[in-house]
């Protein structure tokens, strides 16, 4: 038998973590894509683009589990009503809009998931570059819905902006102020560059493992 | 002349630089380009004082390297502000950059809030033939910077010693990506340009110092870096 390191299962438990996160965003803009017509003419090259690295990311996830002798968690299916909690959402006409929200909400809620996954990253510096490399394009993607969307590219405060409630734990917390020891929105330009306002909009939270684990379990049928 | 100023690290600089150039190396004149500090020397990226960032200090070099970044961020955007309603951009696209102009403020102040007296340095930049009253020029170098800062920090990433600065420099990275996404549509609506790679970078130390180097007056030199690198999925270093 080939002697093979123990993997620490913290990494693996992170890396499964992303991963769902990314089943959930291919599921989610493959359905999109699949129904003709639903995503708007105008919107369709970034959606597809959206969609493809995000086919990517999950296969580099999965590559990374199995690299380090893990075991990948079995693919769920999904429910783009979270259950009811987004009444009578469906890939059909009427509902582009409502799409739309749904991919803010989970384009922001995978950047933060993703940084609540670094600290147990830190003893595997490779899993951690990916880490970085993925949450940033995260960031771009979350962006562009926001943007599509006619909200500002960054979260202010920890407003879930026209997002229904179901979206709201994907935003708090996004209010901190305190980064470390720093007060930012004290600082002593800050009142002249936004205020409080740029003082949250400047950092993106990351958010737990629980909380991220109970907003995406909201998604699985 | 100073004798480091003969360090190898100095001369091969110089060397590049005549080759950026384009000229042959034998056009330079001498060490000249070395002789330098505080001044009286030639202006230019590289020609002021020597700023060093010790990786040996740990944390505190990675955050003075991104305290340097966020300087020149935060400066590049003051830039435009003299241009923002020139008619060149929206009502939106104002609110935009001047969005976009605070959150640089609020890196490059938090950064030296939590350096303290390690936020020891002011830096003075330089841009070329950068004409910031033309729009094209602008985004497109303005969204290079975000996307060499997000590349600094992803490939910082895996220097940090305390969890809580690991976390402040993903937090940084992820808004510098947001930022290069709006920029992205500003220049080209249609296309991917929000977001051009599955992937964003992580760079070497040495490889966001040099594109760094080239916006900066002063000579920044990075000391004792990592001989350890966990390279990104862009291979790119």
């Amino acid at each position: 038998m080939r002697f093979q390191a123990p993997t620490n299962p913290d990494v693996i438990a992170a890396l499964n973590l992303a991963l769902r996160l990314k089943r959930l965003e291919v599921s989610l803009y493959t359905q999109a894509t699949g129904a003709a017509g639903f995503v708007a003419a105008g919107d369709l090259a970034a959606i597809n683009v959206i969609r493809a690295h995000e086919v990517e990311h999950a296969a580099a996830l999965n590559a990374a589990i199995l690299a380090r002798a893990g075991t990948v968690d079995p693919e769920p299916t999904f429910d783009f009503t979270a259950g009811g909690a987004i009444p009578g959402f469906a890939f059909t006409a009427g509902n582009y809009a409502t799409f739309l929200g749904i991919a803010q909400g989970i384009e922001d809620l995978g950047g933060r998931a993703l940084k609540g996954q670094l600290g147990r990253l830190m003893s595997d510096k490779g899993a951690l570059s990916l880490a970085m490399a993925m949450l940033t394009v995260e960031a771009e993607h979350a962006a562009r819905i926001r943007r599509l969307r006619g909200q500002k590219a960054w979260v202010t405060q920890g407003s879930r902006d026209t997002l229904p409630a179901f979206f709201e734990p994907v935003y708090a917390g996004e209010e901190l102020a305190l980064q470390g020891s720093v007060n930012v929105s004290t600082l002593p330009l800050a009142a002249l560059n936004g205020g409080a306002d740029a003082a949250t909009e400047a950092f993106d939270e990351p958010l737990a493992t629980a909380d991220a684990t109970v907003i995406v379990d909201a998604f699985v049928a | 002349m100073h004798i480091d100023s003969l360090r190898d690290a100095r001369s091969r600089r110089s060397f590049l630089r005549a080759l950026a150039l384009g000229g042959a190396v034998v056009l330079v004149p001498g060490l000249a380009t070395a002789c330098k500090k505080d001044g009286d020397g030639p202006t230019g990226p590289g020609q002021g004082a020597d700023i060093d960032i010790d990786f040996a200090r740990g944390d505190v070099a990675l955050l003075q390297f991104a305290y340097a970044f966020e300087q020149l961020n935060a400066d590049y955007y003051l830039h435009i502000v003299p241009f923002l309603d020139d008619g060149a951009y929206t009502d939106d696209e104002q609110r935009l950059l001047t969005d976009v102009k605070y959150h640089h403020v609020m890196h490059r102040e938090y950064l030296k809030a939590a350096l303290g007296a390690d936020a020891d340095f002011e830096l003075e930049f330089d841009y070329g033939p950068l004409d910031f009253s033309n729009r094209a020029a602008f985004l497109a170098s303005g969204r290079n910077l975000e996307l060499l800062g997000v590349g600094l920090y992803n490939g910082l990433a895996q220097y940090f010693t305390a969890s809580a600065n690991l976390m402040t420099a993903a937090k940084i990275a992820s808004v510098k990506a947001r930022h290069a996404s709006a920029l992205g549509v500003m220049i080209d609506p249609a296309a991917g340009a929000f977001a051009p790679r599955p992937y964003e970078d992580v760079h070497r130390p040495g490889t966001a110092e040099a594109a760094l180097q080239a916006y900066v007056h002063e000579d920044i030199r990075i000391n004792n870096s990592p001989a350890t690198f966990a390279p990104g999925p862009n291979g790119n270093g």
